[in-house]
């Protein structure tokens, strides 16, 4: 018996809801989505799969465009695609009536050629291959029904010498207060069901959970593309809208890389072989430098010869104290982000002090008027009153930027 | 610089004006009464000291070079500069210049002989400033200078020498500071200080405003969109309940159908036997009812005919009343025309009376009609002679014969005074002589003893010659009285003539007279004569004439129509038209009284009067007819419903019939009975119909609730297939308003960060210049208490050293300097530039202040105050600092008790030698 071989992967949320950035870094990240798509397609031929597995929320939403699902389709459909392909609806993108299921192309009868739309909680066996596929496609954003549960009806016979793998949309209930309708499944699904691999979606890091005899068949692929900064907290948020209770929660959290999970069974029963393939596009990284530790033409190199930045977003956030000469030089270095790193990248100065030496605050303020206008926003800036201490804090840093430009000849 | 003394020749209205040893400090007040030189000895000081070199040929210059006369103007001022004193002479319109420095053993050498070099080395000494700049322009006052300069008129060099003394008060830097802060704020706001519509900030706040209320209604439709899509998944559920109910009802209802039909036979059985007993107790309960009507009706026509024999009598009872009525109206009627045909006898015969009365009566009018006729003739005849005498004997009037007797006794009068002014010229002539020939006036009158000359008279004698006698040119008089007699002749002429008498007719006035005379005794008689024809004929005599045939016209006419039978006597005619009004009046009251009785009599029978009559009583019921009428009426129903009722009861059942009837349907019903005793149902039949019914209405109910949700399915499946595009448009919009956020976010605070920084940026510029200017504000606040003005608080002062605005006491807002009224802007403005010059001024080199006629805006108060504020400023203030230097203060007034403070000099400038 030939060895069962095939990707799984999950969330693509196609038509991601961003809004934390220009129109035009969203669109470029929205295009990205759809780059991952042809780099799974790739390691689906290079890699010789059988099928490929997606594990629900192909769409972010169900009222995405026509003419945004119907690209996903002709990217799964189209020749370049060597296998078919499986997908069931999930939290996200529903079995609804009106739907994004109910439409043009994906209301055809299935399958065309490669996309299989699983609608049905029935079991699929695949043709020439020996194995069955136990779809659970969600018709509802939330629910407190397993969804899993039906393969229940289904237990493996003795003499059924089959693959079983499952295809779900829910989270395991592994951690205590996880929201009851989060599509809550059971953890030892895999060995209940009797499955040989339990193809997971909704969790946007990849995680694999091993069943009670350590063998891993429960596994959750992540996104195929990043779409929030790494462990940034809530300053990583995107705009982007989960459906779940606790949306912000760790394990919606990716990883800032897009994966895919290439499987590979020798015989039914046999532990599977689980490879994490990286598929995303851009890389999205959150970094901080202390400008007291770190000299400035040293983090401007380090930025400005990094590899690959043009597909990376990067947030980078500055701290410590400088004096006004060399905070302007920090204009030099948003460029570099502004013109080489991938559109949405920032540069967040707020959190560096401006701090003339005695001898450039003479030069600066001099001893007229501007000494005295100094003297008073120092003291503003240590209000306890928010908006009065920000309004004096960036004041001051006008205040030295006009004075220094006043110097000019 | 100080002056020390100066010398003018040929300046304007100045000949020659010298003053020396002018002291170096101190207020000197140089006086003079208007055209004294004055203001032209300034001008000549500033033309010498600073702005005209002696060639110069300036229009400013040329003006003050003499009208007449070939001389040049010739000023010479000595001043001390520069540790020295110096002496500069300018011959204008010549090249005649020096300047000299006087040496320490007190003579003078010169430094400069041309025109040019002195003047330019004058300049130089004095500044290189035209008299209008430099520290001039603050000390060196003209008439009309009451204000200060504007700031960005005031001498640069000035402030610079200011800040250097009274230290800095906006460096350079700070102005470029506040040019770029200003710059950056007038991106959001005005001139005004408020916030621009049109900055991009707003702008923005707009667009976001606008995207947040397009995403908040977006956001609702995606929120109404997730609720169909909630409500879709509970349709879902509840399909499928719906589904598996209905199939329940389903087979429960079938399960009923199949019992129903299984009990059918048995159900119709009781269904018959049921309506049988219905039946047979509807007829049994219909022939009682046969019954019971026929006893009723046969009751009801005994009633009826007792009622009938009533109406009869009452019928024929009221028919005999009415016939008696009737025939006591007609013997009334018949006895009242018998009684009206002997009334119109009457009548006629007391018409025949009238006429032959009212013939006797005309008779007596007609000897009167003509009697009055006759009176009026007479009376007629008499006014036509009376007039007749009036046209042929024509009289003056009282007022006319008043107006000739005048014109008499004045023309009297005027020959009185005539011969009065006459010469009187008596001859006489020897025995012997020949009579002399005499013209007087131009005629020749017979020579006499006495004659009257008026004007001339000649004489002539023969044998002798002749004399000449003329009255000379002043006989107007005699003229005027000649002249006068004439127009009263004339005048009585005149009027004498309508009236045939000749003015020379010298009885003509007593005639006159006399016609007046009778015309006065004719007037009362023809008055008379008038007013009584006028009462007789007022229309004439023709009317009177018209009357009398009238009258004898009636007369005869009565005479035809006479009656034998009457007598002509008329007190007989009284009598007999006497007894006939009796008998008249008699037959109108027994007419009235049969006419009352007639009246009733109809009124009782018919209920109303025929014909309009004598007033009756309101009838109190009906009437005699009406009464027979009801009667006959209600006896004629009475037959109609008794033959009516007894027609019903011919077409009724016998009682037999009826009997017999009631009997059969006891019958039938007792056997109508025991068959339904028998067909009688089990409780799962009687039941079965209902359950049935149940299970049916269940199962449509159950079906009717699963079209609804699949309704509803397919509708929220149409509107959400419309939702396409949702997210990707809610998506962009959020983006936008998020970027927008962040735009206006960041911006906003760059606004207020900008606007607070210029906000400090002024109030600490304005701390600063507070402390630099303090020594300056400090003394002109001290003398404006000198001067009673002491309305404020503080003087806010600009960049440039000048007053900007004015503090008030008690927290008042400020207002600006230039809003206090003029004097006290001058007094102000005036000892803001003494200060100021006192801070560039020192012990060792004093500065001069010229004031041409100042203060001419101040009340005699503030001037008498002001003397003291001179007198201060002129002194300097060493303890103050930096210390306020000294002045010399020239005055040069037409008022100098005004500024005479004491040690002042004082000069008058008219008794200089």
């Amino acid at each position: 018996m030939m060895p069962l071989r095939f990707l799984h992967a999950a969330d693509l949320h196609l038509g991601l809801r961003i809004t934390r950035f220009d129109e035009s870094a969203c669109n470029r990240i929205g295009e990205a989505r759809f780059h991952a798509i042809e780099r799974l397609r790739k390691h689906a031929l290079d890699d010789r799969v059988d099928f490929v597995l997606i594990a629900g929320d192909l769409f972010d939403d169900h009222t995405v465009s026509h003419t945004l699902s119907e690209r996903a389709f002709t990217l799964f459909e189209g020749k370049a695609m060597p296998c078919p392909v499986y997908v069931i609806p999930g939290n996200h993108d529903p079995l609804t009536p009106g739907g994004v299921w109910d439409r043009e192309p994906w209301k055809r009868s299935q399958p065309i050629k490669q996309v299989h739309l699983l609608r049905e909680r029935v079991p699929v066996s695949i043709p020439h291959l020996n194995v069955t596929l136990f779809p659970c496609p969600l018709r509802h954003r939330n629910s407190i029904d397993d969804p899993t549960a039906w393969i229940a009806q289904h237990p493996r016979a003795d003499d059924d010498r089959s693959y079983r793998i499952g295809l779900a949309h829910g989270s395991l209930k592994l951690l205590p207060n996880l929201p009851e309708d989060d599509h809550l499944i059971r953890p030892d699904a895999a060995r209940h069901y009797g499955l040989d691999y339990l193809a997971l979606g909704h969790w946007h890091k990849p995680f694999k959970f091993p069943c009670t005899d350590g063998v891993v068949r429960t596994v959750y692929s992540g996104t195929h593309e990043p779409m929030r900064f790494a462990d940034a907290g809530a300053t990583g948020t995107i705009g982007w809208e989960s459906f779940s209770a606790d949306g912000d929660a760790d394990r919606f959290q990716d990883e800032g890389r897009g994966t895919a999970m290439l499987v590979t069974i020798d015989a039914p029963g046999a532990p599977p072989i689980i490879e994490t393939v990286e598929v995303g596009r851009l890389r999205w990284c959150t970094e901080e430098r202390d400008l007291t530790q770190q000299r400035i033409g040293e983090i401007i190199s380090t930025f400005g010869d990094r590899e690959q930045c043009e597909l990376t977003i990067l947030r980078l956030r500055l701290t410590g104290v400088v004096d006004p000469e060399k905070f302007g030089r920090l204009d030099s270095l948003a460029e570099i982000i502004c013109n080489r790193y991938h559109p949405g990248s920032t540069l967040d100065t707020d959190g560096v002090l401006i701090e003339p030496s005695a001898e450039q605050l003479t030069k600066l303020v001099g001893d007229g008027v501007l000494a005295r206008v100094l003297g008073r926003l120092r003291t503003e800036t240590l209000s306890s009153e928010p908006r009065t201490k920000r309004v004096a804090e960036h004041a001051l840093k006008l205040l030295y930027r006009m004075a220094w430009e006043a110097q000019a000849p | 610089m100080i002056l020390e003394g100066f010398e003018i020749d040929h300046w304007s209205c100045i000949q020659h004006l010298a003053v020396h040893d002018l002291p170096s400090t101190g207020v000197i007040v140089l006086h003079g009464p208007n055209g004294t030189g004055k203001s032209s000895t300034i001008a000549a000081l500033r033309a010498c000291l600073m702005d005209f070199s002696a060639q110069a040929t300036a229009k400013d210059l040329k003006r003050y070079f003499p009208k007449a006369g070939d001389e040049k103007p010739r000023v010479s001022v000595t001043f001390r500069a520069q540790g020295s004193s110096w002496r500069i002479t300018k011959h204008f319109g010549t090249k005649v210049s020096k300047l000299e420095r006087r040496t320490e053993a007190g003579t003078w050498t010169i430094e400069a002989s041309s025109a040019n070099d002195a003047h330019e080395q004058t300049r130089s000494l004095l500044g290189n400033k035209d008299s209008d700049q430099g520290l001039h322009q603050l000390l060196w006052l003209t008439q009309a200078e009451y204000q200060l300069p504007k700031p960005k008129e005031f001498d640069s060099d000035v402030q610079s020498q200011l800040r250097s003394v009274l230290g800095v008060m906006q460096t350079p830097l700070d102005d470029r500071f506040a040019q770029l802060v200003n710059e950056q704020w007038a991106r959001w706001f005005s001139l005004k200080g408020k916030r621009k519509k049109e900055s991009s900030l707003d702008r923005n706040l707009g667009l976001l405003a606008q995207r947040r209320s397009e995403l908040d209604a977006l956001n609702a439709e995606f929120q109404n969109m997730e609720k169909l899509l909630e409500r879709s998944g509970d349709l879902d559920v509840v399909r499928r309940d719906l589904s598996r109910q209905l199939d329940d009802a389903t087979r429960t209802r079938d399960a009923l159908q199949a019992e129903y039909e299984r009990s059918l036979k048995r159900i119709e059985a009781h269904h018959f036997a049921s309506q049988r007993i219905e039946t047979a107790e509807k007829c049994a309960s219909d022939a009682r009812a046969k019954r019971q009507r026929r006893t009723e009706a046969e009751e009801q026509v005994q009633a009826y005919a007792r009622e009938l024999a009533l109406a009869k009598q009452a019928l024929d009872e009221k028919c005999r009343q009415l016939e008696l009525a009737e025939q006591q109206l007609r013997d009334v009627k018949s006895l009242a025309h018998s009684t009206y045909e002997a009334q119109r006898e009457q009548h006629a015969k007391r018409e025949a009376v009238g006429a032959r009365q009212e013939a006797l009566r005309q008779q007596t009018h007609l000897h009167a009609a003509r009697e009055q006729l006759k009176h009026a003739e007479t009376l007629h005849a008499e006014m036509e002679t009376l007039k007749q005498q009036e046209r042929e004997q024509p009289a003056p009037d009282t007022a006319l014969l008043r107006r000739i007797e005048d014109n008499r006794t004045k023309a009297a009068k005027a020959r009185t005074e005539l011969d009065a002014a006459a010469l009187a010229l008596t001859l006489v002539t020897e025995p012997g002589a020949s009579m002399a020939q005499v013209t007087i006036d131009g005629l020749a009158v017979l020579a006499s003893s006495q004659h009257a000359v008026r004007r001339n008279v000649e004489i002539t004698i023969p044998g002798w010659g002749r004399l000449q006698l003329s009255r000379g040119a002043d006989a107007r008089d005699i003229d005027q009285i000649e002249t006068d007699l004439a127009a009263l002749e004339r005048e009585y002429s005149a009027a004498m003539a309508p009236f045939g008498i000749a003015a020379k007719d010298v009885l003509g006035l007593d005639r006159l007279r006399k016609l007046h005379a009778d015309h006065l005794a004719r007037k009362p008689a023809l008055e008379r004569c008038t007013a009584e024809w006028k009462r007789l004929a007022p229309q004439g005599m023709d009317p009177l004439r018209q009357q009398a045939a009238h009258l004898e016209k009636l007369c005869a006419a009565a005479a035809l129509a006479f009656d034998e039978r009457l007598p002509a006597d008329g007190d007989a005619l009284e009598q007999i038209a006497k007894q006939l009004k009796r008998d008249l009046d008699a037959n109108d009251a027994r007419l009235r009284d049969l006419e009352q009785q007639s009246a009733e009599l109809d009124q009782r029978i018919n209920g109303s009067v025929s014909k309009p009559g004598p007033k009756l009583a309101q009838p109190t019921g009906p009437s005699l007819r009406q009464q027979e009428s009801s009667a006959r009426e209600q006896y004629i129903t009475l037959q109609t419903f008794i033959e009516t009722k007894r027609g019903e009861l011919d077409r009724m059942l016998t009682a037999e019939q009826i009997e017999h009837e009631i009997a059969s349907a006891a019958e039938t019903l007792q056997a109508a009975r025991i068959e339904f005793e028998a067909a009688k149902l089990t409780p799962s039949e009687e039941t079965i119909k209902d359950r049935l019914s149940v299970g049916k209405d269940a199962v449509t109910a159950v079906e009717s609730e699963l079209k609804e949700a699949d309704k509803e399915f397919h509708n929220i499946a149409g509107v959400l297939s419309q939702t396409e595009g949702l997210h990707a448009r809610r998506a962009a919009l959020a983006s936008q308003v998020e970027e927008l956020t962040r735009l206006t976010d960041r911006e906003t605070l760059e606004c207020d960060a900008t606007d607070r920084l210029r906000c400090l940026f002024e109030e600490s510029r304005d701390k600063q210049l507070g402390s630099v200017l303090s020594p300056i504000h400090d003394r002109v606040l001290r003398w404006m208490k000198l001067l009673r003005i002491s309305g404020y608080q503080s003087m806010r002062f600009n960049e440039n050293f000048l007053p900007e605005s004015l503090v008030p006491h008690h927290g008042e807002a400020e207002f600006a300097f230039c809003e206090e009224s003029t004097g006290t802007i001058e007094q102000m403005a005036l000892m803001v530039r003494l200060a100021l010059g006192a801070a560039l001024s020192t012990p060792s080199d004093p500065a001069v202040t010229v004031l041409d006629d100042p203060l001419t805006h101040s009340d005699v108060v503030r001037l008498n105050h002001m003397r003291a504020v001179l007198r201060s400023a002129a002194m300097g203030d060493t303890a103050s600092a930096p210390p306020a230097g000294p002045l010399q203060i020239l005055v040069f007034t037409c008022h100098p008790e005004w500024f005479r403070v004491e040690d002042a000099r004082v000069i008058d400038l008219t008794r200089l030698p």
